[in-house]
């Protein structure tokens, strides 16, 4: 048998354009997590309105909805893997930024797009 | 029993059980007796959830002090009476509004100053009504008070100026500031009214002089405005060299025995008292005052020479309380100290035991502590008295030991810890455990319901010659005031870390109820939530407030007060929060509540106050229950 039939297909890196797709529902959620933050910016009568609180959960979901595009730019690696962890982080940081802003909404998307950014992490294929 | 003892009683039911509605709001604090009840059954705690929002209305007076107008702090009660709700705003504006619909009637511009005269805001806590029964214009009246220390009077019905009222509608207050008169009467207070007569307390500069305007209250014919007669609250002899121990909160009337009840605060410097060595037996005290004559009936003094700053912050509360058999004509007086003061409104004695305690003498230049200062052990105090809280360990952690270091560079001798160079916690802190939105009292089942602070602060006092400049407006050191006079300026700061977290352990503000015929706690619960860059500390952590409570009838309890932006129904039995909604700022202001065309409404302005979060703004919110 030649050698290249030797290679797996799990070891193989994943092409970018599938991992932008894969990566589509982190940055769904993400998108709906920036519109919820940005409203309770901007809305008298949110509570939190004007905050720093509120600014930083725009901040959060704005580094969740754009890590996953800006992964799928990233050849296999280092920092397409930093990239991803970014993203975890960012959406983790902004459900429980969520959660003590009393946004309930805003952190449930926050945790979904969490769970689906550590999913896209473990099988985005990062090995080169 | 009888069957004429026994149609008494029958006939004395309806008095005795509440009316179904609240026909008036005519006072700051509800009615004459300040007792913040409403005589409302529909909001009952099986229906205040479904509370709903009839109208909302921004005033437009409102800044956040970024620009060249000054920031506000609004803390107006609405008046509802002829019919209509009258509110006084920062601006130093009357508004004159439909009670079900929010729709402005008319307005009225006293053309203020809007420059922080005496205070670091624009302040405002509303305007009074008076009825005189006349026809014809200013037959009735609204006034409104101004930082420039002018009393304007309006014709009720068109907001147009009363021309027999000073000079033409407009009285300088100022005219009887002859004593020391290093800043103006603020007028910021409503003043009190009874009969044809209004009671002016003024508010004035903390912490900046040791000789200030003497604390005076002024009565005037509500109609002229002409003085009937003055108090003033420090011996002649002194006042050259101290001042304030003025009126600067709401006063209370027993219309019945003719008493103007006034709450006096304490004298100036606040901090130090090396110049008024004297007793000054009015100061930090409640004072009954017989309304024709100004003679004192009587006078209860809760600090012996103030150092502390801790002004008799509200207006006390009048309750019959039945004891032994009897009945009991009371007041409660809620004090910076967290002692709720149960007294004879007659004779002013303690209806529960005072007890005279020693306390820790001052090491500071030139001064004299008293020997002993009244504790009350009951009703139990909404502050512990001897204890400060303990070192927040989350604040500690996050402020690399700080918070414990702290623990050695301050000291702590309980309330009366007289202040020193060193440094001393001040704890209840200057705003203290209760302030002016007072207790809200059923007087039907007599209870008491008061919300609470738990706040430290540490002040310092600073040697003349270590305090650079002459006033505070000349350095940038945060905390720092000169009470100019006295040999030593001040600081006074919130004990936080470097991130802003307070160093003691919460919870940082309670709701409490108590029996007043026993004077037993019923329960205590953390009440509001703390806010800080928007995010909320957990609910067991309470947080500070201003304003106060309202109850009802039908066992609900209204208010806003707390830093989380939130008006809440609480159930009067247990504390526990039945109904919140979110305004635009701490409502900062005890609500009001009233029946208008047999509907009944809660009325909340949410103004905010730096004290309790720098957020402002110029919202009032009217709430109804579902058609």
């Amino acid at each position: 048998m030649p050698q290249t039939a030797v290679i797996s297909r799990q070891s193989s890196p994943v092409p970018r354009r599938h991992l932008w797709r894969r990566g589509l529902a982190v940055t769904i959620l993400g998108t709906a997590g920036l519109l919820l933050a940005v409203l309770f910016f901007t809305l008298r009568g949110s509570g939190v309105n004007g905050t720093a609180g509120a600014a930083l959960a725009i901040l959060g979901a704005l580094t969740t909805a754009l890590g996953p595009l800006l992964a799928a730019t990233l050849p296999p690696g280092g920092w397409r893997g930093f990239v991803q962890i970014l993203t975890v982080l960012a959406a983790l940081l902004s459900a429980i930024a969520g959660y003590f802003l009393m946004q309930s909404i805003y952190t449930a998307v926050m945790a979904l797009a969490t769970v689906a950014a550590v999913v896209l992490m473990l099988t985005g294929g990062n090995r080169p | 029993m009888t069957h004429f003892t026994l149609a008494v009683v029958i006939a004395a039911l309806p008095l005795a059980a509440a009316a179904q509605s609240q026909p008036e709001w005519r006072y700051f604090h509800g009615n004459a007796a300040s007792q913040k009840y409403a005589a409302v059954t529909s909001f009952t705690p099986e229906n205040v959830g479904g509370l709903e929002k009839a109208w909302e209305i921004h005033t437009g007076d409102v800044s956040d002090g970024t620009g060249d107008v000054p920031a506000t702090v609004w803390s107006a009660t609405p008046i509802y009476a002829n019919g209509t709700l009258y509110l006084g705003t920062p601006f130093y504006r009357i508004l004159a509004l439909d009670p079900a619909t929010g729709a402005e009637k008319w307005s009225y511009d006293t053309e203020s100053t809007l420059e922080i005269l005496t205070q670091p805001g624009l302040k405002n806590r509303g305007v009074a009504y008076w009825d005189g029964g006349d026809d014809g214009p200013c037959g009735k009246r609204v006034y409104i008070g101004t930082m420039g220390a002018t009393l304007h009077a309006v014709d009720a019905d068109t907001g147009q100026p009363c021309a027999d009222f000073g000079e033409g509608g407009v009285l300088d207050v100022n005219q009887w500031n002859t004593e020391n008169p290093r800043f103006p009467f603020s007028l910021l207070q409503p003043p009190m009214v009874s009969g044809d007569q209004l009671f002016l307390g003024w508010s004035g500069m903390d912490w900046e002089y040791a000789d200030a305007p003497p604390g005076n209250l002024i009565a005037i014919d509500a109609r002229t405005g002409e003085m009937n007669w003055q108090l003033h609250f420090i011996p002649e002899d002194i006042r050259p060299r101290t001042g304030t121990a003025n009126v600067w909160t709401a006063m209370t009337v027993d219309e019945e025995r003719g008493l103007l009840f006034a709450p006096v605060s304490s004298p100036s410097p606040n901090y130090w008292g090396g110049n008024r060595l004297e007793p000054i037996p009015l100061a930090t005290s409640v004072t009954a005052i017989h309304m024709d004559t100004g003679e004192i009936a009587w006078s209860f003094q809760h600090i012996y020479h103030d150092l502390w700053d801790y002004d008799t912050p509200a207006a006390p509360s009048l309750v019959d309380i039945e004891r032994d058999g009897e009945t009991v004509p009371a007041l409660v007086q809620p004090t910076k100290q967290g002692f709720l003061f149960v007294l004879n409104r007659e004779t002013g004695e303690p209806l529960f035991p005072v007890e005279e305690r020693p306390v820790p003498a001052s090491t500071a230049e030139g001064e004299v502590t008293a020997p002993v200062q009244p504790f009350l052990k009951h009703p139990p105090p909404t502050n512990d008295p001897e204890n400060m809280p303990g070192v927040s360990r989350l604040a500690d952690i996050v402020g690399f030991g700080q918070c414990s270091r702290d623990l050695e560079r301050f000291e702590y001798q309980g309330i009366f810890t007289p202040p020193s160079e060193q440094g001393i916690f001040l704890f209840p802190a200057t705003p203290g455990a209760n302030n002016w939105g007072g207790v809200a009292i059923d007087p039907v089942a007599q209870r008491l319901y008061v919300n609470s602070s738990v706040l430290v602060q540490t002040l310092r006092l600073i040697p003349r010659e270590e305090y650079p400049g002459s006033a505070q407006g000349d350095h940038d050191k945060e905390g720092w005031y000169p009470q100019l006079g006295a040999p030593y300026g001040i600081e006074l700061l919130d004990w936080m870390n470097w991130a802003g977290l307070p160093c003691w352990d919460g919870p940082y503000g309670t709701f409490s109820s108590y029996d007043l015929r026993t004077g037993d706690l019923l329960y205590r619960v953390p009440f509001g939530q703390s806010q800080q860059w928007g995010f909320f500390g957990p609910r067991s952590w309470g947080s500070p407030t201003l304003g106060g409570p309202v109850v009802t009838a039908g066992g609900v309890v209204f208010i806003g007060a707390s830093m989380d932006a939130r008006v809440r129904a609480l159930d009067a039995a247990t504390g526990g929060e039945l109904w919140s909604d979110i305004v635009d700022a701490p409502s900062v202001a005890n609500p009001a509540v009233f029946t208008h065309d047999g509907v009944d409404y809660v009325v909340f302005v949410a103004g905010g106050n730096d004290i309790v979060k720098p957020q402002v703004a110029d919202h009032v919110a009217a709430y109804r229950l579902p058609r």
